[in-house]
């Protein structure tokens, strides 16, 4: 499945919520909780990454894994925090009209 | 507003951490790579099987970097900055053409901010004051253009009495040497003026330390405030803090010095000093002798517009010529003229339109060089850019790589622009040094509007010699190229539009050069006729004495008399001297003009001017001439004080027309003895001993050097050989020994000497007029050759091919030169249609002032050598600019231009 246009900032927002991650722990994060049904595209999440990061959406440091690898670690500023509940209420909202639409044709 | 200020910031952040962001996406993006390569080895590959499908899974690495660059929101600075360094390299590696365009350019926006710089100084009257539409300029109407200076009773008697007007400030232009107490020898000249105590409030601008004129500024009992400019701080005093309340020694009178005005403030016309007086201490009860003043500007009251004023003026006027008919005879009325009007009249306006046309003309001749030569590296670089293209560059990122390129040899053009038109600059400061002192001639310096005029001139430079190529290069034929095809590149070639621009170099080529020519030929024309003086100019030694006071013999009656007879009996011991004369022309050779009434000759108004020249009898033997009719004035005339004068042979042919002049009677306004001067009688006409003012008055009256006191003398010794250095030793002696206290001012030299002085000046207009004739020919040629070589270039080929079939060197050469003819011929006749419409402006412009001096230079007659010279030079340019190329396109050889090994 495709993710649909403009859900990835909102998806990767929520994985953050949970936690600072790097890059490739988010993507695998998504497939996970999709059940393996979004793949997320490298092409389109680091730039989305750093577009939130522009945002000050979320924010980052390097870091070492625990494999001893220099990454990047991304975390949620408290602005991302607020955006996270935003987004969650306007999707809601979003499905709910469309659900409307779809069931009254 | 606060997410943007918050990505603002975050964007500058970028910037400054530019090198470490790109450091940690690398991290990031290998970090992925290598997390992936692990997850594919679990699955049971190999590293080498992993790697290659970890990078196909992830896609273009580059491609995703780039990506998130462009979120950081800086590409556009990172494109410039990279765009820059690029085109950088491109300049390097292609030095020659990028060092024409540089020398081009350079040349084109030295030359344009020279000009711009000359012209805005000289016609900035403002310089520093704050006028509006409610300031108005003051004079009597006369008539004619120029109307009459109001003298300082009239100008008085205007303050008190209108009401119109909020304030009035008096301004007297003068020059004044200025020394400290005590060190007379160490004395500087500027030019300032003497100015009623508001004169702040007009100009309505704060000194940078001290303070404006007091109320009691202009309070002749006291010690006079002076304030001065910047300029005299810095040269006079080396900006010493310490000087206010110093005294300050002005022509010799005590001033304190109370203010310094702020940098570039010199209002009105570049004076450097303003000495507040009430003029009571130059004014007698000769009402006709008060001082004129140089300007009288009134500020009118809110609520009122110009006519009101002016009807209430015209009420002022006329009790005026009613209380003074005399003095203030055929005055009935003033002029009115704002700030605007005053400084925008149709002289400054032509002066201004020459020099921003010059200027235009020299730019966009740069421009279009420039463009031929980067239209010709733009096809040098056309399979580089096909490859880019190719790899998917747009076509903005074409067309903004080129135009860096062209801003790149543009703004270093400006740099080294800005320097030459420095060095240009202080040379013509240093050459007009003859004129220190003058007001507009102390200096131009650049300041911050001419820098801003010299950067604006390279981008408009930089973007017209780029944009086209720029635009034709981001549409090449990408395939075409790729296949090694050189006719492909033609679709860099702009065809027409380089014909065009050729005809426009030639015609804008041909406009300057004849330009250069005129202004050489008038400057030789017009000063060889003036100076053309009936005597021997090396057999005249002339020297101006001052005493102590400033003014010869002020205060004793006669005292000129006792001298020149002294003088004469002196002199007539000396061997080969001829004889010595008295008269207060300056050097001998000038002296300002006063108005004149003629009777029974209502057509003489009292705009017209005379010079009027005290002279001793012994005037026309020290000059070796003789009296053209009537009789010179003479020793008896000088005894029984007549009122007698004789004229010049420019005097009679301004006002004779055919009649005799001996007899005739007149009046010279300015004379001091009583209310009513009188008429005088001419009872000779002697040659004219011309004069060295550009736009000298109408002729010349010489009247009896005893009519009048207090005037400074210049002694005039002729010599049977020239007037070597024993003929001024003597002079020197005899004047000391006559009068110990005085001393000579000008040095004692033939009036030849003194012209050449002149001379050197007129020569250094002249050089500077070849050089910029010599460079826009240059220009010119490096236009003409790049583009007839870029066309050879595209060209071989059809030449390999021409030659193999047997085409001899002469026909390759009329296949180069003759596609050119035709728009040469037509770039030549549009620069000669816009040469023949020069005359008229010409003419209009300075023909009032070539009139003056009585002999019409017929425009025509001096044009047709510059017209001649201009083809001729710019023919010879075209030809040395096609003959290169045609050489070097004899030299093709057939087999390796069509390929064959």
């Amino acid at each position: 499945m495709n993710l649909l246009q403009g859900t990835l900032d909102m998806l990767i927002l929520r994985i953050l919520a949970s936690g600072e991650r790097h890059g490739y722990d988010i993507s695998k994060r998504i497939l996970l909780l999709s059940n393996s049904s979004l793949k997320v595209g490298h092409g389109s999440m680091y730039p989305a990454l750093h577009r939130l990061e522009k945002k000050s959406l979320i924010k980052s440091r390097m870091g070492e894994t625990e494999k001893g690898r220099s990454a990047k670690f991304y975390q949620l500023t408290r602005l991302g925090l607020n955006q996270v509940e935003i987004e969650k209420r306007q999707w809601k909202e979003f499905v709910s009209v469309i659900d409307s639409i779809l069931e009254r044709g | 507003m606060v997410n943007w200020i918050r990505e603002f910031i975050n964007t500058l952040r970028s910037v400054f951490g530019l090198s470490r962001k790109q450091r940690e996406l690398d991290i990031e993006m290998s970090f992925h790579i290598e997390e992936m390569i692990d997850d594919l080895m679990e699955q049971g590959m190999n590293r080498e099987e992993a790697h290659k499908a970890a990078l196909k899974e992830f896609g273009g690495v580059e491609q995703i970097k780039e990506e998130c660059r462009e979120s950081w929101g800086i590409n556009v600075l990172v494109n410039v900055v990279n765009n820059f360094l690029f085109g950088l390299r491109i300049s390097i590696r292609n030095r020659s053409s990028s060092l024409l365009s540089i020398l081009v350019l350079s040349l084109g926006i030295g030359i344009s901010t020279m000009m711009y710089t000359v012209f805005s100084k000289v016609l900035d009257m403002s310089a520093g004051a704050d006028l509006n539409e409610r300031h108005l300029f003051v004079q009597w109407e006369t008539g004619q253009p120029g109307g009459l200076a109001i003298n300082s009773f009239d100008f008085k008697f205007i303050r008190d009495e209108a009401k119109s007007f909020e304030k009035f400030v008096g301004i007297q232009v003068l020059g004044g040497w200025f020394h400290l107490p005590g060190k007379r020898a160490d004395r500087e000249r500027y030019t300032g003026g003497f100015v009623s105590s508001n004169f702040f409030d007009l100009a309505n601008t704060n000194p940078q330390i001290g303070r404006v004129f007091s109320q009691q500024g202009s309070n002749e009992d006291l010690v006079r405030e002076v304030v001065i400019s910047d300029v005299v701080w810095d040269d006079f005093y080396s900006r010493d803090k310490e000087i206010l309340g110093s005294i300050l020694m002005v022509n010799d009178e005590e001033c304190v010095v109370v203010g310094v005005m702020p940098v570039g403030f010199a209002f009105p016309q570049n004076l450097q000093f303003w000495i507040a007086t009430d003029w009571r201490g130059m004014e007698s009860s000769n009402r006709a002798s008060a001082p004129n003043l140089t300007a009288v500007v009134g500020e009118l009251k809110e609520g009122l517009n110009k006519n009101e004023a002016s009807s209430e003026l015209g009420v002022i006027a006329s009790n005026l010529t009613t209380s003074f008919p005399m003095v203030n005879m055929k005055l009935e009325r003033f002029r009115l003229t704002s700030f605007q009007e005053k400084f925008t009249s149709p002289g400054a306006i032509a002066i201004l339109t020459i020099g921003i046309g010059i200027s235009f003309l020299v730019l966009m001749l740069a421009c279009s060089n420039v463009f031929h030569i980067i239209v010709s590296r733009t096809t040098a670089r056309a399979h580089e850019l096909a490859v880019r293209c190719s790899l998917g560059a747009q076509r903005r990122n074409v067309i903004f790589q080129i135009l860096i390129d062209g801003l790149i040899l543009s703004g270093l053009g400006a740099v080294l622009g800005i320097l030459l038109a420095q060095r240009g600059l202080n040379y013509l400061t240093q050459y007009l040094t003859y004129f220190k002192g003058h007001p507009g001639l102390n200096g131009f310096p650049l300041n911050f509007d001419v820098i801003l005029f010299s950067v604006g001139a390279a981008v408009v430079a930089g973007v017209a010699a780029s944009l086209i190529p720029a635009l034709r290069a981001s549409k090449i034929e990408i395939f075409g190229i790729l296949k090694d095809d050189t006719k492909s590149t033609s679709s860099i070639y702009v065809g027409r539009l380089s014909k065009i621009i050729v005809i426009s170099q030639v015609g804008f080529s041909s406009l300057l050069i004849f330009i250069c020519l005129v202004v050489n030929t008038l400057v030789w024309g017009y000063w060889a006729k003036i100076l053309d003086f009936p005597f021997d100019d090396k057999t005249v030694l002339s020297t101006v004495v001052i005493n102590e006071s400033g003014r010869f013999g002020a205060g004793e009656n006669g005292s000129q008399e006792k001298f020149y007879k002294e003088l004469h009996s002196r002199f007539s011991e000396v061997p080969g001297v001829r004889a010595v004369a008295l008269t207060n022309a300056q050097l001998g050779v000038g002296n300002t003009g006063e108005s004149i009434l003629i009777e029974d000759r209502e057509d003489v108004l009292p705009a017209d001017r005379a010079q009027v020249n005290l002279v001793t009898p012994s005037l026309l033997e020290v000059y070796g001439v003789n009296v053209l009719s009537g009789r010179m004035i003479n020793d008896g005339d000088i005894l029984q004080s007549a009122n007698v004068c004789v004229v010049d042979s420019d005097f009679v042919d301004v006002y004779c027309k055919g009649s005799n002049a001996v007899g005739m009677r007149l009046k010279v306004r300015g004379a001091k003895e009583s209310e009513d001067p009188g008429w005088t009688t001419v009872v000779g006409v002697i040659p004219n001993l011309k004069s060295m003012m550009p736009f000298p008055p109408k002729g010349n009256i010489m009247i009896p050097y005893t009519r009048r006191q207090g005037w400074v003398p210049t002694v005039l010794v002729g010599t049977e050989g020239t007037g070597g250095g024993n003929y001024r030793r003597a002079t020197r002696e005899i004047i000391q020994a006559v009068v110990p206290e005085a001393r000579v001012f000008g040095g004692i030299l033939t009036i030849k000497e003194r012209l050449d002085v002149v001379f050197g000046v007129l020569n250094t207009v002249l050089t500077v007029g070849a050089i910029f004739g010599g460079a826009i020919l240059v220009m010119s040629l490096v236009g003409l050759y790049s583009i007839i070589e870029f066309t050879n270039f595209q060209r071989q080929k059809e030449f390999g091919i021409r030659m193999a079939v047997g085409a001899n060197s002469f026909d390759i050469a009329i296949s180069v030169i003759k596609p050119w003819l035709i728009t040469i011929g037509a770039g030549l006749t549009i620069g000669f249609i816009g040469a023949m419409g020069l005359p008229y402006a010409i003419n209009s412009f300075i023909g009032e002032g070539v009139s003056a001096i009585g002999d019409q230079i017929t425009v025509t007659n001096l044009l047709i050598k510059p017209y001649v010279w201009t083809i001729l030079l710019i023919c010879v340019t075209c030809l040395v600019g096609m003959g290169v190329p045609c050489l070097r396109a004899l030299k093709t050889k057939p087999m390796e231009v069509m390929g064959v090994k």
